[in-house]
């Protein structure tokens, strides 16, 4: 799946990059979740032009490019978001465990109940507690939960990283959290429902440094029982926590796919020259 | 391994998977034609009859078909949702008909009575019972423009200032002033023109005329459009207030040029709805107006028509023909304020060129 070989490295990314190697043997959770040739449109305008892309069962996929690109409209056509857009269209097949999530009949619903999403910007419930905040999903999505929802409050906010700055104010409403307490508190609440995949569309983009290192930290938590996509515009972040790099670029065009590959590669050796370019800083 | 296709430029072409293909139309609409089926059967074979049991019955055996539907495809979930989209259906469709059978009424009732002449005559040249091919409202179309232009002319920059007060300035009356557009949103319209009689008509040498009724709409029109205005102006984003005030600009200049073009339609909206509710209000022009059957062309003096006033006076005539006369003027009225609202609207919205 994945080269594990040292290579030379041509910049300091690459060095943090190899850095993430997955250990041998350990099993990969979640579900995969393959694009094929994913075409997005806005009325006539073509936003997101044939991407394939293959996220295998327990990886960290980031993807990175200017602003405009398509990533994130790219992101929303992987757990169907992108059909809110009234004029939005699509072309090409997403399969989750490999059955197409757009195919007729499909339960959407169920969906996006397997393939969570954490925005950019958080967006807790304001009406509800940090605690009701977490298990908004059970209540949401009717889902009948069996086990102690205080043990699940519990695990899924440990796994988030913020059980112990919130666990004594669990009655306390989520606006008085911090920016990044609440973006981990969002990511709690997509937790508790158990999905599959992960989709994270600039998660970080507007923490401070610290927070942002405690995301990094939880996304490398939960790469180990989840598929993780996310969108970046940190190259450094990208580094840290993907073990794949997807590189989106709009060249005047509709945004491509340019250049998919192993993390460490991408930032030490791309093959395409554009690509190169925007890693090493040069545009973009 | 994960690899990049960017293959050679195919002509894809652009689908909407989200939307139901036809296949899937197929039963949605059988089970429409299906419960359409039992509710004629049902209607004939029990005692319920008439629109409303067709109505009632059909809404039922419809939303319990999609919801079954629904059941049988995607479960209960979805079969609630179903049932939730049904009644909001029903909802908007027993909210819809009483209007859409007033317009239909009022069309149909005031057309009789239109013929070119009704809107160029006046009613100097006949009285209520004459024949319909007599006389006309032009007098009272007159009447209801001036009044219309007067009474916003009053009150838009009053609402708009006391909004501004409100969420721009926020000073310490603030809340006492809120209180009293709410208290003043609830004067009953006879009062608003009891006020004006008594307080400038009774006690100085004035006499009824169309800037005394303005006055008296003014009065109901203000509370309307400051709680709209204000609504609109709280929706302009705090961010856009700041990067104003970021760039060295007064609060004036940042209200004036960032704040209140924002908030442009949303103010067009404000108007709007404060025409609408003076447009038809008969009673704060009893007592102010004073009587016309010429058109009046001096709003300062002398007294003035208005088309609310001729529909109360047909009505008060008892007569076929009077009543007939008012049906048309009812129609007349909702033909004007239908056009002031298109003519806003094309006029207020900036046009901005979308490439």
């Amino acid at each position: 799946m994945m080269s594990t070989e040292n290579s030379p490295q041509t910049n300091s990314l690459a060095g943090v990059a190899a850095a993430r190697v997955r250990e041998p043997g350990s099993a990969p959770l979640g579900s995969g979740l393959e694009a094929r040739g994913v075409h997005a449109w806005f009325g006539s305008h073509l936003a997101l032009e044939n991407v394939s892309l293959d996220f295998a069962a327990g990886t960290v996929t980031a993807l990175i490019g200017p602003s405009g690109c398509g990533k994130s409209t790219f992101i929303r056509t992987l757990n169907r978001m992108h059909e809110f857009i009234p004029s939005a269209a699509m072309a090409g097949e997403v399969l989750l465990d490999g059955k197409d999530i757009y195919a007729s009949g499909t339960d959407v619903t169920r969906i996006r109940l397997q393939i969570g999403m954490v925005f950019q910007k958080p967006n807790p419930f304001p009406s509800m507690t940090i605690g009701e905040n977490v298990l908004a999903g059970l209540k949401l999505a009717q889902i009948k939960y069996d086990g102690n929802k205080d043990d699940l409050m519990e695990e899924t906010l440990v796994r988030a990283g913020l059980w112990n700055e919130v666990k004594d104010r669990l009655g306390a409403h989520a606006g008085g959290l911090s920016g990044g307490q609440q973006q981990r508190l969002c990511i709690a609440r997509s937790l508790a429902v158990n999905p599959k995949v992960l989709l994270m569309d600039e998660p970080c983009s507007a923490l401070d440094p610290g927070s942002t290192l405690r995301i990094e930290d939880t996304i490398s938590q939960l790469s180990k029982t989840m598929t993780i996509v996310i969108v970046t515009h940190n190259m450094q972040q990208a580094a840290r926590v993907s073990d794949y790099t997807a590189f989106f670029l709009a060249d005047g065009g509709p945004g491509q796919m340019i250049e998919v590959g192993p993390t460490n590669e991408m930032f030490s050796r791309p093959k395409d020259e554009r690509t190169e370019n925007y890693v090493s800083g040069r545009f973009g | 391994m994960t690899t990049a296709s960017i293959t050679a430029k195919s002509p894809v072409a652009p689908r909407k998977p989200w939307k139901a293909t036809k296949a899937e139309l197929i039963p949605v609409v059988g089970a429409l034609a299906l419960a359409a089926f039992l509710d004629v059967v049902v209607v004939a074979v029990t005692p319920m009859k008439g629109k409303l049991a067709y109505a009632l019955l059909f809404f039922i055996f419809a939303a319990g078909l999609q919801m079954a539907l629904k059941w049988r495809n995607l479960g209960r979930r979805a079969a609630i949702d179903s049932l939730a989209g049904s009644v909001a259906i029903a909802g908007a469709a027993i909210a819809f008909t009483p209007v859409l059978s007033l317009l239909a009424t009022t069309v149909i009732k005031g057309a009789k009575g239109l013929y070119p002449g009704f809107f160029i005559h006046d009613m100097s040249v006949a009285n209520y019972q004459s024949p319909l091919n007599q006389g006309g409202v032009v007098q009272a179309i007159v009447g209801t423009l001036y009044l219309i232009v007067l009474a916003t002319a009053i009150s838009l920059p009053l609402s708009v200032l006391t909004a501004l007060y409100l969420t721009e300035i926020r000073g310490k009356a603030s809340g006492f002033i809120q209180f009293l557009v709410q208290a003043m949103s609830g004067i009953p319209s006879v009062v608003a023109g009891i006020f004006i009689y008594s307080a400038l008509l009774l006690t100085t040498s004035l006499r009824g005329s169309t800037i005394m009724a303005a006055l008296a709409l003014a009065i109901l029109m203000i509370p309307t459009v400051t709680r709209t205005a204000q609504e609109v102006l709280l929706l302009v984003p705090e961010d856009l207030r700041e990067a104003g005030l970021a760039l060295g600009a007064t609060q004036w200049k940042t209200v004036a040029t960032i704040v209140v073009p924002a908030a442009r339609n949303g103010l067009i909206t404000a108007v709007i709805l404060g025409v609408a509710r003076i447009a038809g209000e008969t009673a704060p022009l009893l007592f102010t107006l004073g009587v016309s059957n010429k058109i009046n062309w001096n709003p300062f003096s002398g007294g003035q028509s208005a088309l609310p006033y001729y529909v109360w006076s047909g009505l008060g005539d008892g007569t076929e023909l009077g009543i007939d006369r008012a049906w048309s003027g009812i129609l007349v009225l909702l033909m004007l304020v239908l056009t002031l609202f298109v003519v806003a609207r094309i006029f207020g919205t900036r046009k901005v060129k979308i490439k």
